[in-house]
């Protein structure tokens, strides 16, 4: 009997959610923290404040009274760890066991994206050589990024509907208007380090890197109004530079931050109930997989409107 | 001493980098994209409590004007945002003024009387279904509906009934580039039931 419960126990957390590894890990892994200890803590606090919202609105589903108040709770939370950020990347299952039981594709796509994020952000902050290599290195890493097809999201454009096409879409925008701005800063924080970091000379970058994190500070500091994204900022807009040199990327980044977009109206929408947010998290998932789904040739970039 | 020259002088040259980014970003937006960020502008608004949240629900025109600017700091287009009209026959407006990248600059309130017979949408908000059939024409490549991109001028949503009898929602575009009218046709969650253009 014991031996039953041990392998049904075993069998079900697997079924739960298991963990995505990059192996082996980049030579460069988290070298960003060495050159840049403030922006790789920061990167640090977006995790642990999107767990921990994730978390704290997963356990008031369908019991959100006063939204206002709510949220300035989860912000006067997420503000203590904005101003005394990690050094170490949390555990999202130790802070948000409910989320992750919820969403364990979707979990399993942000990890494998995320180790991207943060081992390109690694490799721009270290490399020694500026050019050919560098570019080399970051692709090199993209081609096992795309090795991984069971969860990597899709590096196909997809267009802001995927965002806010859904029968639930924009519900956390509009009860948490402040909150979302602050999710909607922390991704332009991270997309516009790969344009910071892209400049030749090490004084260059150091003087980008501690520009974004002042206009971060800055964005963050009388929300809602100091944020002024009318829209989700996109990584060929904020870092066009880096979109450039690598046309894939971007795309990969926008839709991962759509993702989290679509994970928040999920959880805050009256019109997906707690039984059915595994599966609508197990659909989500798998459209911001596929390639086709909500493809667009524009790219989410508003110059190319105009072709 | 040495190095915080240097330290200034990589600011200053950051700071010119990124007014050269800047610069570049200004060219400017087609019509249709305009009206489109004028509607994400609307929603912010709402969202952030300054403008009434009937302008997300009871919206019945969009028209876009293109101004003339004279210095940096003019507006570049001037979007109005147009309820159904009350029972004396105005109507709640907003004008939303945006610069030559669409971005909202500033924004005008014109009271009327509260909107009267507004169509009752059940999925989604009026104007996330006009955003829908932005994006639609935004990713056609049919290029009388292209048109619509690059001249929209004015459009119109109204509540018909579909030839099953469902509910449907109706955007009408007017170009300045096109002598027709684009007619799409929606389903209340905002799935593109049909597009046409129809004489006047």
């Amino acid at each position: 009997m014991k031996k039953f419960l041990f392998l049904f126990f075993i069998t079900t957390s697997n079924l739960t959610h298991s963990e995505v590894v990059w192996y082996p890990s980049p030579v460069e892994a988290y070298k960003l923290g060495e050159v840049y200890p403030e922006a790789q803590r920061l990167l640090f606090a977006f995790d642990y404040g999107h767990a921990l919202v994730y978390e704290k609105l997963m356990l008031k589903k369908g019991d959100i009274k006063n939204p206002k108040d709510l949220e300035k709770e989860l912000l006067s939370k997420v503000f203590n760890i904005l101003n005394n950020p990690p050094h170490i990347k949390m555990d999202e299952g130790d802070i948000a066991p409910n989320y992750v039981y919820k969403f364990p594709l979707i979990i399993n796509l942000f990890d494998w994206s995320h180790m991207l994020h943060q081992y390109v952000l690694d490799v721009l902050a270290t490399s020694e050589d500026r050019g050919p290599l560098m570019i080399a290195r970051i692709n090199e890493l993209y081609e096992k990024y795309k090795s991984n097809k069971s969860v990597m999201i899709t590096d196909e454009c997809k267009s802001m509907l995927f965002m806010d096409g859904h029968y639930f879409s924009k519900s956390f925008r509009r009860q948490f208007p402040s909150f979302n701005l602050l999710i909607w800063s922390y991704h332009w924080f991270q997309i516009r380090l790969y344009e910071d970091l892209l400049f030749p000379t090490k004084m260059e970058r150091d003087v980008a890197v501690a520009k974004t994190i002042e206009q971060f500070k800055y964005l963050i500091s009388d929300l809602p109004d100091s944020a002024e994204f009318e829209m989700m900022p996109e990584t060929a807009i904020e870092a066009p530079s880096f979109a450039k040199i690598f046309p894939k990327i971007p795309a990969a980044f926008d839709n991962n931050h759509m993702l989290h977009d679509i994970v928040s109206d999920m959880i805050t929408s009256d019109k997906v109930p707690t039984e059915k947010l595994r599966a609508e998290a197990l659909r989500m998932g798998r459209m911001a997989q596929d390639p086709e789904a909500f493809k667009t040739k524009k790219c989410n970039q508003y110059n190319e409107y105009n072709k | 001493m040495k190095n915080a020259k240097l330290f200034l002088i990589s600011l200053v040259f950051v700071s010119l980098s990124n007014s050269v980014l800047l610069a570049a970003d200004t060219a400017s937006v087609t019509l249709g994209k305009v009206v489109e960020l004028g509607c994400h502008r609307l929603e912010r608004l709402v969202t952030l409590g300054k403008i009434d949240e009937s302008f997300l629900t009871k919206i019945n025109s969009i028209q876009i004007t293109k101004l003339q600017p004279t210095k940096p700091t003019d507006p570049s287009f001037k979007v109005v945002v147009t309820q159904y009209s009350g029972a004396d026959g105005t109507a709640n407006q907003v004008d939303l003024m945006m610069d030559a990248n669409g971005k909202g600059i500033a924004q005008t309130l014109r009271a009327g009387a509260d909107a009267q017979n507004a169509p009752v949408w059940n999925d989604k908000d009026a104007v996330s279904l006009v955003e829908n059939s932005l994006h639609y024409i935004f990713e056609s490549n049919d290029s009388e509906i292209k048109l619509f991109v690059t001249g929209l001028s004015y459009l119109r949503l109204k509540q018909v009934n579909n030839d099953r009898g469902e509910k449907s929602a109706r955007v009408q575009m007017n170009s300045t580039d096109s002598s027709k009218i684009l007619e799409i046709t929606m389903k209340e969650d905002g799935t593109v039931e049909s597009a046409n253009t129809v004489n006047p």
